[in-house]
Order: structure tokens, then C-alpha cells, then sequence
């Protein structure tokens, strides 16, 4: 942290600055941005206005914050295991991306929602989704050609796009309950397998 | 009859036209129930006339169904029809793109009837692919799988560029990539085969 508070310590900051965060997500999924006010966030820490205000200048300096600190929370994980990283299966790295969105389908939602207005928010979930993509596409071996590859990736990339926000429409947070269900993955597995055929052909699973 | 019936049928559609318009610029929120009289030309008596509230409005502007991609009365077969019947749902789409990315966003923040609208635009897409698919087993899948990278490829063009997203959406690549998914998704073997040879 660039500062440090002499009473609190520095680690006690970035706690606080934590909690903040925490609640911010909280509140903004729920009752949206417009929704929510400085003096409602501050009184759901248990901070004073004035605190509050220490750590973020403004109401808008805390969604950008949150969402720039908490979109690594989204993206595909930078360094999957080597065992993964050899034999994944398009269906694990399909798993994978669900799995770290039901874990924060409440940051999807804000993101989402603060994209309508905000071009930082879009440019971070461009940011994502290219992310994605380029993960679902390293799921594929060698043996697929380029081209065939990139239309494979872009494919899944969409379907699962579609199926993330028409879900977050359909059931809100309880998205999360939905997308974790063996029932739903096999039926993304089945849209999936429908879109890019090639890509379950010749992924690198299947061949190791 | 005639243009100045406040009770007549020209003055609910004028109604209409701005409420579509002013939903579109504003969401469901930011628009007022004077502001649509304003745009509309119609006296606040005549606007309550026809629509109780602001909710009663913007319930007329789903019911007109806007986003319907809608098969234009062609009996569609092949793979051709299926491509041209998701490039014409997502120009449908398109003619107001305001409307599409409000109904995106409202229906994100859980409005019901605005999810239930989309929905309906969706599996309306999925009737109208699924007798183009060719296999009856495989066509229901088939469908579904190409109505959600047709919404897919919309919503990630409307998180992306906002309400310029037919830019994104409806370039030549884009439509380029629907037609190659969609032969893709009918004829598997065909595209596959090169790479097969390759490996």
C-alpha cells in the first residue's frame, strides 16, 4: 500500500480497504450504483463518513477500484496446473470459467450493469472475455488448424456469454445454484460439443 | 376520427413511439410519463386516457414485441434459411439498438416482464431455427446451441460498444463468422475434414 496509517498499521488499512470493497460489491449488486450512498456504505463497515472517504475519494473512485481490483477475480486463471495446462479437456477449461463465475456472479452483475455507462467497465469486460477465449482456444491441440481453432474458440466463448447473462436475467445471484448443477454443465457441455464439433474432435484430452 | 381524437387510435400509437423512444434513451427509470406527453404532442389528460401509469407504458412497448425476429412469412428449409433468419433476427435487433441494450440492462436488474421479453425473443429465434436444422433429433440442440451465439455475439457487442454495438455485431466479419458457425453446426464433417487430413 502506498500509505501508511501510523495507528492502524499498514496491514490494518488494507484490511479496511477489504471490507470496504466487500461491502461496495454487496451493496451495488443489490440495490445497484445509483442506489447506493457513501453514508450507507460507511454505516455497513461500521466506519465513519470520514473514513470511509480516507480510502476512497468518491463514490465513483470506489466502483473503479472495485471493479479494476476485482476483475482478475473473473478472468481465466493465469497459470492453470501443468497437469491441466497438458491434458485439459475443452470440457475442464468449460468448467473452469463456470466455476469462477458462479463463485463471483455478483461482481458479473455489477460489471455488467456499470457497462451501460461506464466505458472503463468495458473495457474490462473486454478484457475478460478475450481472456476466456484465448483460454478456451489453448484447450484445443495442435492438430486443429488455426483458423478452425479461432472459430472454435469464438463459438464456445459465445454460447457461454449468452448463457451467463440471459442466466444472470433468468435467476439473479442465484445464477451460482443454477450454473453449479451437473445437469446445467451437461447441457453446456452439449451446446458447446454442438457449436464446435471440431474442438471436441481434437482436443488435447482426448488424444494425450 | 382524425389526427386531433385525443381517444383515437393515432394518438395511442404517437404515445407509443415516444415511450419506445424515451425507455430507449433513458431506461425504465430516467424516462417520465410528462416528458412522453411532451415528445408525443399529447395533453397529459389524453396520455392517462390511454395508460394508467409509466408502468402500464412501458408494458404497451413489450407487448408491441419489437425484438421478434419474426420469419417474415417464408417457409424457411437449409442451411441458408438458418442463416438468413439469425442475420434478420440480429438486424431486427439492430433498428433500435437504444431499445435492445435497455432491455439487456433492465432485464439484468430482474424486472420480470422484461426477462420474460427476452426470453421470448430468444425461443422465438429457436422455433424459427429448428425446422431449418434438417435432423429432428439433433434439431432442437442444434437451434438452441445457434440461438445463444446469436444472443451471445449480441450482448458481448453491447457490453463492448454500448448502444453503437451493430457496428461490432453486424460487421462484415461478424456475419461472415455466423454464416461459417451455422455450417459448421449442420455439416460438422465438412469443416473438420481439412484439419483431419492436416493431422
Amino acid at each position: 500500500m502506498p500509505y501508511l496509517d501510523r495507528d492502524t498499521g499498514p496491514r490494518r488499512a488494507a484490511e479496511t480497504r477489504e471490507r470496504i470493497l466487500d461491502a461496495a460489491l454487496e451493496c451495488f449488486a443489490a440495490r445497484g450504483y445509483e442506489g447506493t450512498s457513501m453514508r450507507q456504505l460507511a454505516e455497513s463497515c461500521g466506519l465513519t463518513d470520514a473514513a470511509l472517504y480516507y480510502h476512497f475519494e468518491s463514490k465513483a473512485a470506489l466502483m473503479r477500484s472495485l471493479l479494476s481490483e476485482r476483475w482478475g477475480s473473473i478472468a481465466a486463471p493465469e497459470q492453470p496446473s501443468a497437469a491441466l495446462t497438458q491434458h485439459a479437456t475443452l470440457h475442464q477449461v468449460v468448467d473452469l470459467i463456470l466455476d469462477r463465475w458462479c463463485e463471483h456472479a455478483a461482481f458479473l452483475r455489477v460489471l455488467a450493469r456499470e457497462a451501460h455507462t461506464s466505458e472503463f467497465a468495458r473495457d474490462l469486460y473486454a478484457r475478460a472475455a478475450d481472456d476466456w477465449r484465448d483460454h478456451i482456444g489453448r484447450s484445443m491441440g495442435a492438430e486443429i488448424t488455426a483458423g478452425l481453432r479461432d472459430q472454435a474458440a469464438l463459438s464456445v466463448q459465445l454460447v457461454l456469454i449468452g448463457l451467463l447473462f440471459t442466466g444472470l436475467q433468468e435467476h439473479g445471484e442465484r445464477f451460482a445454484d443454477v450454473a453449479a448443477d451437473p445437469a446445467f454443465r451437461e447441457r453446456v457441455h452439449a451446446l458447446v460439443g454442438t457449436v464446435a464439433p471440431a474442438a471436441g474432435l481434437f482436443a488435447t484430452g482426448t488424444l494425450a | 376520427m382524425g389526427h386531433h381524437d385525443a381517444a383515437g387510435p393515432g394518438t395511442r400509437d404517437r404515445i407509443l413511439a415516444a415511450a419506445r423512444e424515451l425507455f430507449a434513451r433513458d431506461g425504465y427509470t430516467g424516462a417520465t410519463v410528462r416528458a412522453i406527453g411532451r415528445q408525443s404532442g399529447v395533453s397529459d389528460a389524453a396520455l392517462y386516457h390511454h395508460f394508467r401509469d409509466k408502468r402500464a407504458l412501458y408494458e404497451a412497448v413489450l407487448a408491441e414485441r419489437p425484438f421478434l425476429a419474426g420469419s417474415g412469412g417464408m417457409r424457411p428449409a437449409g442451411e441458408a434459411a438458418a442463416i438468413a433468419l439469425a442475420i434478420g433476427a440480429m438486424r431486427t435487433w439492430a433498428k433500435q439498438p437504444d431499445l435492445t441494450a435497455m432491455l439487456f440492462h433492465h432485464g439484468l436488474r430482474g424486472d420480470a416482464q422484461t426477462v420474460a421479453a427476452n426470453v421470448a425473443s430468444r425461443e422465438d429465434l429457436i422455433g424459427l431455427l429448428e425446422p431449418c436444422m434438417g435432423s429432428e433429433a439433433a434439431g432442437g440442440l442444434a437451434a438452441e446451441a445457434i440461438s445463444f451465439v446469436v444472443s451471445g455475439l449480441v450482448i458481448d457487442a453491447i457490453l463492448r460498444c454500448g448502444a453503437r454495438y451493430p457496428d461490432r455485431a453486424l460487421s462484415a466479419a461478424s456475419v461472415g463468422y455466423v454464416g461459417d458457425v451455422i455450417a459448421e453446426v449442420m455439416h460438422p464433417s465438412r469443416a473438420s475434414a481439412p484439419a483431419a487430413a492436416a493431422g
